[in-house]
């Protein structure tokens, strides 16, 4: 049994003491703003904090008749623990690292922020009405190796934390750590069955399906979804300055029609059909054709937050009636 | 807190261009220019890879590498005013300097293409990533990997042919057989009229054995020709593309250019007839 017991209190000292080096998302801390300190500093979304919504990657000055480039490197300091929801962090582990920490061509900011960053994944109480983890292979008790596993069960809390990252001291209780594994068994049997086996295969064989138009065309391509999406990671390089700069690199969306537009004014994606199918598809098929996790991890923000109610697990039902047709 | 580990990490940005000088410019047509530029040093690159070029204060744009690897000196880039990054490049001249990073990509399956007959069909400024390909089969100490070597090239009229000096020197080389077409003739000129894949199925007699077809060109051209050669009796696997698409990060983060699960900038910009079949038509 590797779970062991700590006390609230322990866990709201804990943070209390390390406030400047704990940062906590503001999904989290809604959900547990009674059991933690409820002024610590929050993020909109985890991915923003290795991510940057806008960073400068270098600066480029005039100087007389010669271009000096600069690398901008941070020196400001940054916080060491993360506290996150599940989904959250399964959109860090199994997302944004593997597109950002890749070993021949890793992405320097990230790297930088996320490397020294130790995940406290918070388990989910209670299930939101927007939530659909189970379909895509997370849960409300979802664990990784790396990171650090909390989880409020009858006035303790149930701790993982195989490499003690967190000084804590937790107690044992082997009976009730059972107690809580035999809960979480039970409590995933009832969720809703994980999406059919091979979907994302499937999927990538409806690309040319007649639905992507009757799916697509209630959809504005705002590209809200695609900003408060744990896992929406497309970026953009851009410049901002003439005779001295910076080329920035920041949040894109590929809901906007210029985000594939060529400069001979052809655009592979033209539509909104086309630019749909691709946030589904790549979150749904091509992503997992290439890295075996979903590109989504059920957290229900875009269902939430749409607009004109837009709904992506719908439009996945739709897609699973259609390919096991 | 770890603000300290960016000083002790030194690491490589993949982002930051190296400056670099332009050595020549050639005008080749009327919005088409070849830019040279001093080759950055362990810049080691492949037929067919591209570039992100950088002109400061402007933007960034992707070039395919139309100078041979074994030119040890300089980077060729031949280059269309389209948009804001080529308008800028277009009013360059030697002296001034641009970024380059990269190469990008997959290039030419060179190792696959060895031993046998090569086809190189181009269309306008497509010619740009096949020459890289072409001086380097080209090279004595590589013409003897390769058999028969045919270029078919065509452009709109005889003003819209790029490398027009590179042609003459092809034409009068001779391990290489030259035809070049173009849609509308004028009156200085006396070669071939016709459309690329008309002229492919009347001037170019090879049994398809052996052989393997590289097209690059405006995709309406990429298109038809890539008929005329299955009429011809090439295989889809004989068949080699290029392809373009919007990028911005050139290693297959940034998210625009996939086509299905394939990012363009990494698991191409080159593949076969074959392996396009299988994927989606979103390019």
């Amino acid at each position: 049994m590797k779970g062991k017991f700590v006390t609230h209190e322990q866990v709201f000292t804990w943070m209390e003491r390390e406030r400047g080096l704990v940062v906590i998302t503001e999904r989290a801390q809604k959900k547990y703003h009674h059991l933690l300190p409820s002024h610590l500093i929050t993020v909109k979304t985890a991915k923003e904090l290795f991510f940057s919504p806008w960073e400068a990657v270098y600066r480029y000055t005039l100087q007389g008749k010669t271009w000096v480039i600069e690398e901008k490197v941070e020196h400001s300091s940054f916080p060491s623990f993360l506290v996150l929801l599940p989904c959250e962090a399964k959109a860090i582990l199994e997302v944004t690292d593997v597109n950002f920490m890749t070993e021949d061509t890793p992405d320097l900011g990230y790297a930088r922020r996320r490397r020294g960053v130790t995940l406290i994944i918070v388990g989910c109480e209670r299930i939101e009405q927007t939530c659909f983890c189970s379909l895509v292979g997370c849960s409300p008790f979802w664990r990784h190796r790396e990171s650090v596993f909390l989880f409020p069960w009858k006035g303790h809390f149930y701790l993982e934390d195989g490499e003690e990252k967190l000084s804590l001291s937790p107690f044992e209780d082997p009976q009730k750590a059972q107690a809580v594994e035999t809960f979480f068994a039970e409590t995933i049997c009832t969720l809703p069955l994980p999406l059919p086996a091979n979907f994302p295969e499937k999927l990538y064989a409806h690309f040319d399906d007649p639905l992507w138009q009757k799916m697509a065309w209630h959809c504005v391509n705002c590209g809200a979804c695609t900003y408060l999406c744990p896992t929406c990671y497309c970026f953009d390089l851009s410049v901002d300055g003439k005779l001295r700069g910076l080329t920035l690199h920041t949040w894109d969306s590929c809901m906007f029609p210029k985000f594939t537009l060529h400069a001979s004014s052809h655009n592979p994606r033209p539509t909104g059909k086309e630019r749909v199918r691709q946030r589904v598809m790549h979150k749904f098929s091509y992503f997992p054709l290439r890295n075996k996790y979903y590109g989504c991890v059920g957290c229900g923000v875009c269902r939430e937050i749409c607009p004109v109610n837009w709904d992506i697990k719908e439009v996945v039902e739709g897609m699973v009636r259609q390919v096991e047709r | 807190m770890n603000g300290e580990v960016g000083i002790r990490i030194k690491e490589k940005n993949i982002y930051v261009p190296t400056m670099v000088p332009i050595l020549e410019v050639i005008q080749e047509t009327r919005d088409i220019k070849t830019f040279r530029v001093q080759r950055p040093s362990s810049f080691f690159y492949h037929p067919g890879q591209f570039a992100e070029i950088f002109v400061p204060g402007k933007g960034e744009a992707p070039f395919s590498i139309t100078s041979s690897p074994q030119e040890e000196r300089f980077l060729e880039f031949s280059i269309k005013r389209i948009g804001v990054v080529t308008d800028a490049l277009h009013r360059l001249n030697p002296g001034d300097s641009v970024g380059v990073r990269g190469p990008y990509g997959n290039g030419f399956p060179v190792s696959s293409l060895l031993h046998s007959s090569l086809l190189f069909i181009g269309g306008g400024i497509g010619l740009a990533p096949l020459r890289s390909l072409i001086n380097y089969v080209l090279s004595p100490q590589e013409r003897i990997n390769f058999r028969e070597i045919i270029l078919l090239y065509g452009a709109r009229t005889p003003q819209d042919l790029v490398f027009q000096w590179e042609l003459k020197r092809w034409a009068e080389h001779r391990d290489l057989t030259l035809w070049v077409t173009v849609d509308q003739g004028d009156s200085s000129w006396s070669g071939i009229v016709g459309l690329v894949p008309e002229v492919l199925k009347k001037v170019v007699e090879v049994e398809p054995i052996g052989w393997k077809s590289i097209v690059c060109g405006p995709p309406i051209m990429i298109k038809f020709t890539i008929k005329a050669l299955l009429e011809m009796g090439f295989q889809v696997k004989d068949i080699i593309t290029t392809l373009e698409m919007r990028m911005k990060c050139g290693v297959g983060k940034c998210g625009r250019c996939n086509i299905g699960p394939y990012y363009v900038c990494k698991d191409g910009p080159v593949f076969s007839y074959q392996e396009l079949q299988e994927m989606p038509e979103e390019y």
